[in-house]
C-alpha cells in the first residue's frame, strides 16, 4: 500500500479522477491477455509527457514500482504489475496523429490505438504496415514496447522497422527525444532500437515518430490447400527461393482449418492451407500471383482454392481472423506460443511440433506467419486438468529447446514479460543475459521500471 | 402461478379467442423456472471463458468515452470474477461500474470466445438488485409503475398534461427548465411527449381487414407506441390491415419488462412477461409483430434466456415489423407522388445484434418510390440511448449520441429512419442538441402512406 501523501501527490499531477485506488479499478488493471494477474496499489492515467515525467520523478524519489500499460492486450504478462506499485496507463494519450506527408512519417502518442493510426494515414494515401491481429485495441506504445509484428512481417518487417525516433521519459523522469525524423541517422548509440522491445523495463515511451510508406494500389491473395504441413512449409521456402516476396504468407494446419470452418460455417478448403498475398501495382500482383500459382500447383500438388483481389479479399482475411475465436471454442484453455525459426527450417519446426504433440499426448493446432518462420503452436487444453497441464509445460519446454537448436527464437513478437522468463537465458546465453542485465541496471538503477519482468533477478 | 381468472374468462367468452380458461399455462421451459445465469456463482464458468484479450475495447461505445477498463466487457467480466472469488463486494462503486453498459452487444460481435456478455451483466445486476444497493426511486418505479400495467397510461397522461401545459409551452430558454435537474434530468433535454389519447383508447382488440384475413397477427405495441409515439402504432395497424392481416391488439398487454430486468429487477420483469404471455397466449395467433426493437428481443429471447420462461413465450413466432413485411409482403408499391425524401437508416442494437436483422428494414425503405436511401457511416454503432442509460448516464450518452448525430448529418439525409422507439428518443434529443435539422421516423411511419386509401 502506498501512503496517502503519495496518492495526493499523484492526484495533484494527473487530476483526482485519473488516479484510481478503489479495489474495483485496481482489479480492472491487474491483468493482460495472459492468465497472469496482480493488483497494483494505484492506477494513474497521465494526459501528456509532462505528467508522465512528474509521475516518474515521484516514483523514482520514493522507489515505487511503475508498470506501463497500453491496452493490456499483451501476450506475455508485460503490463501485469507483479510488484504492485503504480500502473501507468496511457489510455488518455490518444490524440489524433500528426501526419507529415512530405517527410513520410507520422507522430503518434503512446496511447493511440494502432488501427486509428492506420486509418488516419490510409486516408492520406499512406500505409503503416505493422498489423498485429490485436490492432483494433492495442496501442502504439505497447507495439513499440513489444516490437509487435503481424501478418505483413515478411515483406515489411515489424514495428522495429518503422520507429524513426521516440519521445521518452527515463525512470528519473527526464524527457528526451531519441533517433531522428529522417530515414538515416548515426548520431551515437541507437537508443531508439534499444527501447523498441524493451517491454517498459527501461522507461516510458510517450510518443513515437513512425515511418510510413505510400499505400500499395493493388493487392491479390491466393488461398491454397495442401495435404500435409510438410508440403505447405516446403512451398513457403520455394516461393521465397524463387525471389517472390509476398506481402503476407500465412499457414494454417488441418486442425485450424477445420476449426475455422466449423466456427464460420464457410468452406475454406481442405487439409493444410496457405494464404499468399501480393501487393504493389496491379501488373506486379498479377505477375507474382501467377508465378506463385505455378509453384503451388507444381510438384507439391497444392490446389488454389481462391484467387481474389480488391475488397473481395476480405472473405479470406475474415477466415484468418477467425482462427483464434475458432480455436478458443475447442477447449477451455488455449495456450498460444510464438516460436520463430529461420524460414528454411520451418518444415523441421513443424515436424517437431507434431512430435511433441504425439509424445506428450497433447492437442496442438498450428498456424502462423509462415513467411517469417513464425509459428503459433496453440495448445488446446484445460487448466483444471493438472496432469495435462504438466504435460503441456513439458511439451512447451521441449519445443522451445528444439526451436533454439534450429537457430530460432523463443518469441517472434509477443515478448518475454513473465511468460517466457524461464527460457530467456536458454536462448541468449549467460553473456547475453549479463549484458542485458547491465543495460537494465545502468538505465534503471533503482529498478523501478516494470520490475519482475524479463529477468528473474531484476 | 395461477392464471388470472377474470381475464381468462373474458377471453374465452370471446368466441374468436380459443384460449381456454382452465388449462394451466405451461410457461416454463424444460430448464425449470430459473434462467441459466442467475446467481453470481452460476456465472463463474462463463466468466472463466474470457481470454482477457481486450478486443472488446475496440468496439465498446462506453469505453470510447470513459477510457477506463471498467467501461468495456473485459473489465466488467473481471469485476464479476472478483465478486465470485469474494475479492470484491456488491459495493455502490461496483453497481455504478456495472451500470455503465448499454447492453448494445457490440462486444459480443468481436468476442473470440463468444462470451454472453449481455447475460452476464444482467445477471450481475440482478444480484445487485437482490443483495446490493439498488436506488430506491428505481425500485419504486419498477415495483409500482411498470408492474401495475394499468397505472402507466394514466400516469403517462398526467405527464402529457404537465408537458403540454408547462414544459412544452415553454421556450427552450425558459427558467422553469431549471427545475428539471431536481429530478436529475438535463435541462436542455428534448423529451418525448406523451400522447393525449393512447393507441388502445383508439383501437379495439380485434381489427379485421377487408376480405378474408391472410393471417391472424398479434401486435405487441410496447409502451412507447401505446403512450408516446402512437403514430407508430397506427402505422403498424394500418400496414398490417392493408396487407390483409387480421390484427389482434390485446389490451391487457403491458410493459415488455426490459427496463426492469435490464436494471436487475427480475421479479418485476417476470411478472410483466407473464402478463404479456397471458395476454397473447389466449388468442390463437399465427404470428406476433412488434415495431419495438427492444420489445422484440424481450419476446424472442430474453423471456427465455434472462427470465427463464419457455421458448416461444407468446405461443407464436415473433417478428419485427420489417422482418414480417420482408417475409410476407411483396413490398411493391406504386408511386403515390409523395414528396421525395432522402433517408438514412440507424441500426438499433436490439434489432441488429439483438435479433440479427439488418437487411429487412433497408429492403422496406428501398421499396418506397419516394425514398432515396443513403447509407450512413457506422450505421450499426449504438446511439447511446440504451433506454434508461440515457437518464442515468446522460454525460456518456450525450457523447456517444453526438457521434451518431454527426454520422447522420454527414449523409445529407432529410430523415433518419430506425426501428426502435427508444433509439428515436435518443436520436431526436441528439440531433436537436447538436443543432441538426434531420427528422427522426420509424421505418413503418414512412411506409404507412402507401396503405392509405387512394
Ligand atoms: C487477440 C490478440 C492478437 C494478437 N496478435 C498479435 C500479433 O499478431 N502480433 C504481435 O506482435 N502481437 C500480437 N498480440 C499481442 C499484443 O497485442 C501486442 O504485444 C501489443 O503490442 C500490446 O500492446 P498493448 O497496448 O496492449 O500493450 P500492453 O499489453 O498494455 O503492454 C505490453 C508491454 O508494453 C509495455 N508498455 C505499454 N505501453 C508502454 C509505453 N508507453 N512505454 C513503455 N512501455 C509500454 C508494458 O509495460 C508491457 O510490458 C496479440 C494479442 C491479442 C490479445
Amino acid at each position: 500500500m502506498l501512503n496517502k501523501s503519495i496518492i495526493a501527490c499523484l492526484a495533484e499531477i494527473a487530476g483526482k479522477g485519473n488516479v484510481l485506488t478503489d479495489e474495483e479499478s485496481l482489479k480492472c488493471y491487474s491483468y493482460d491477455a495472459t492468465r497472469y494477474a496482480s493488483t497494483p496499489d494505484v492506477v494513474v492515467k497521465p494526459r501528456d509527457t509532462d505528467e508522465i515525467s512528474k509521475v516518474l520523478s515521484l516514483a523514482y524519489e520514493e522507489a515505487i514500482p511503475v508498470t506501463p500499460r497500453g491496452a493490456g492486450t499483451g501476450l506475455s504478462g508485460g503490463s501485469v504489475p507483479i510488484k504492485a506499485g503504480i500502473v501507468l496507463s496511457t489510455e488518455r494519450m490518444n490524440s489524433t496523429p500528426r501526419i507529415h506527408k512530405e517527410d513520410l512519417y507520422v507522430e503518434a502518442e503512446a496511447g493511440l490505438v494502432t488501427e486509428r493510426l492506420q486509418g488516419a494515414v490510409e486516408a492520406g494515401g499512406l500505409f503503416y504496415p505493422p498489423d498485429p491481429a490485436s490492432q483494433s485495441a492495442c496501442t502504439i506504445g505497447g507495439n513499440v514496447a513489444e516490437c509487435a509484428g503481424g501478418l505483413r512481417g515478411l515483406k515489411y518487417g515489424t514495428t522495429r522497422n518503422y520507429v524513426l525516433g521516440l519521445e521518452l521519459v527515463t525512470p528519473e523522469g527526464k524527457v528526451l527525444r531519441t533517433g531522428a525524423r529522417t530515414v538515416k541517422s548515426v548520431a551515437g548509440y541507437d537508443v531508439t532500437r534499444l527501447m523498441v522491445g524493451s517491454e517498459g523495463t527501461l522507461g516510458v515511451v510517450s510518443s513515437a515518430f513512425l515511418k510510413v510508406l505510400p499505400l500499395p494500389p493493388a493487392r491479390r491473395v491466393l488461398s491454397c490447400a495442401f495435404d500435409s504441413l510438410g508440403k505447405a512449409s516446403e512451398v513457403v521456402s520455394e516461393i521465397l527461393a524463387q525471389g517472390l516476396i509476398p506481402s503476407i504468407l500465412e499457414i494454417m494446419d488441418e486442425k485450424t482449418v477445420t476449426a475455422v470452418e466449423a466456427h464460420t460455417g464457410e468452406k475454406l478448403g481442405q487439409g493444410v492451407m496457405l494464404l499468399v498475398e501480393f501487393d504493389g501495382t496491379k501488373a506486379i500482383c498479377d505477375e507474382d500471383a501467377s508465378k506463385a500459382r505455378k509453384i503451388i500447383e507444381g510438384k507439391y500438388g497444392g490446389k488454389v482454392m481462391g484467387d481474389v483481389e480488391g475488397p473481395e479479399r476480405e472473405t479470406v482475411w475474415r477466415a484468418r481472423r477467425a482462427v483464434l475465436p475458432a480455436l478458443t471454442r475447442l477447449s477451455p484453455t488455449v495456450i498460444l506460443e510464438d516460436v520463430t525459426v529461420p524460414r528454411s527450417r520451418l518444415p523441421e519446426m513443424a515436424a517437431k511440433i507434431m512430435k511433441v504433440a504425439e509424445r506428450y499426448a497433447l492437442r496442438i493446432a498450428v498456424f502462423g506467419h509462415a513467411g517469417d518462420g513464425n509459428l503459433h503452436p496453440t495448445f488446446l487444453t484445460d487448466k483444471r486438468k493438472h496432469d495435462e497441464i504438466k504435460r503441456v509445460n513439458a511439451g512447451i519446454s521441449e519445443m522451445m529447446r528444439a526451436c533454439i537448436d534450429l537457430g530460432g527464437t523463443i518469441s517472434g513478437e509477443h515478448g518475454i514479460g513473465l511468460d517466457k522468463m524461464p527460457f530467456l537465458k536458454l536462448e541468449i546465453g549467460k553473456a547475453g543475459y549479463d549484458i542485458m542485465k547491465r543495460l537494465k541496471v545502468s538505465l534503471d538503477h533503482k529498478g523501478i521500471m516494470n520490475p519482475g519482468k524479463m529477468f528473474y533477478d531484476a | 402461478m395461477t392464471p388470472d381468472k377474470d381475464r381468462d374468462s373474458r377471453a374465452s367468452a370471446d368466441d374468436r379467442s380459443p384460449g381456454d380458461a382452465g388449462r394451466q399455462l405451461d410457461l416454463f421451459g424444460a430448464g425449470g423456472d430459473r434462467p441459466q445465469y442467475d446467481t453470481v456463482m452460476s456465472l463463474a464458468p462463463e466468466v472463466d471463458r474470457c481470454l482477457k484479450c481486450g478486443l472488446c475495447r475496440a468496439v465498446c461505445p462506453v469505453f470510447a468515452e470513459v477510457l477506463d477498463e471498467s467501461g468495456c466487457a473485459r473489465g466488467k467480466i473481471a469485476l464479476i470474477e472478483g465478486l465470485s472469488e469474494n475479492s470484491l463486494s456488491l459495493s455502490s462503486r461496483f453497481s455504478d461500474k456495472l451500470s455503465k453498459c448499454l447492453n448494445c452487444k457490440s462486444c459480443m460481435e468481436v468476442c473470440p470466445s463468444g462470451i454472453k456478455v449481455d447475460e452476464l451483466v444482467l445477471a450481475a445486476r440482478s444480484e445487485i438488485f437482490r443483495k446490493g444497493k439498488f436506488p430506491l426511486l428505481k425500485k419504486l418505479i419498477f415495483r409500482h409503475l411498470l408492474r401495475r400495467g394499468k397505472l402507466l397510461p394514466p400516469v403517462g397522461k398526467a405527464v402529457a398534461f404537465i408537458e403540454r401545459k408547462i414544459l412544452r409551452g415553454l421556450p427552450p430558454s425558459s427558467p422553469y427548465r431549471l427545475l428539471l435537474p431536481i429530478v436529475k434530468i438535463d435541462k436542455d433535454r428534448v423529451f418525448p411527449v406523451f400522447a393525449e389519447r393512447t393507441l388502445m383508447d383508439d383501437h379495439g382488440e380485434i381489427l379485421s381487414p377487408e376480405g378474408k384475413p391472410r393471417m391472424r397477427v398479434g401486435y405487441f405495441s410496447g409502451c412507447s407506441a401505446n403512450l408516446i409515439y402512437t403514430d407508430i402504432g397506427k402505422a403498424v395497424i394500418s400496414v398490417l390491415l392493408g396487407e390483409g392481416m387480421e390484427v389482434v391488439l390485446p389490451h391487457d398487454q403491458g410493459c415488455c419488462g426490459v427496463p426492469a430486468y435490464t436494471a436487475g429487477d427480475r421479479p418485476t420483469g417476470r411478472e410483466l412477461a407473464l402478463t404479456n404471455m397471458k395476454a397473447f397466449e389466449k388468442y390463437k395467433l399465427d404470428a406476433v409483430v412488434t415495431a419495438c426493437a427492444s420489445g422484440g428481443v424481450a419476446l424472442k429471447t430474453d423471456y427465455e434466456k434472462i427470465l427463464g420462461f419457455r421458448k416461444k413465450a407468446l405461443g407464436a413466432d415473433v417478428y419485427d415489423i420489417s422482418e414480417f413485411l420482408a417475409k410476407f409482403s411483396r413490398l411493391e408499391f406504386e408511386d403515390r407522388h409523395l414528396e421525395r425524401v432522402r433517408v438514412t437508416y440507424h441500426d438499433p442494437c436490439h434489432l441488429n445484434r439483438g435479433q440479427g436483422i439488418t437487411e429487412a428494414p433497408r429492403e422496406v425503405l428501398r421499396a418506397m418510390p419516394h425514398v432515396e436511401f443513403i447509407e450512413m457511416e457506422d450505421a450499426a454503432r449504438c446511439c447511446g440511448g440504451g433506454g434508461t442509460f440515457s437518464l442515468t448516464h446522460y454525460d456518456i450518452s450525450k457523447e456517444i449520441g453526438k457521434k451518431k448525430a454527426n454520422c447522420i448529418a454527414a449523409t445529407g439525409a432529410d430523415v433518419v429512419a430506425t426501428s426502435c422507439p427508444s433509439c428515436m428518443m435518443q436520436l431526436e434529443d441528439m440531433l436537436r442538441r447538436n443543432g441538426l435539422p434531420q427528422k427522426v421516423m420509424h421505418v413503418i411511419q414512412l411506409l404507412a402512406p402507401y396503405y392509405e386509401k387512394a
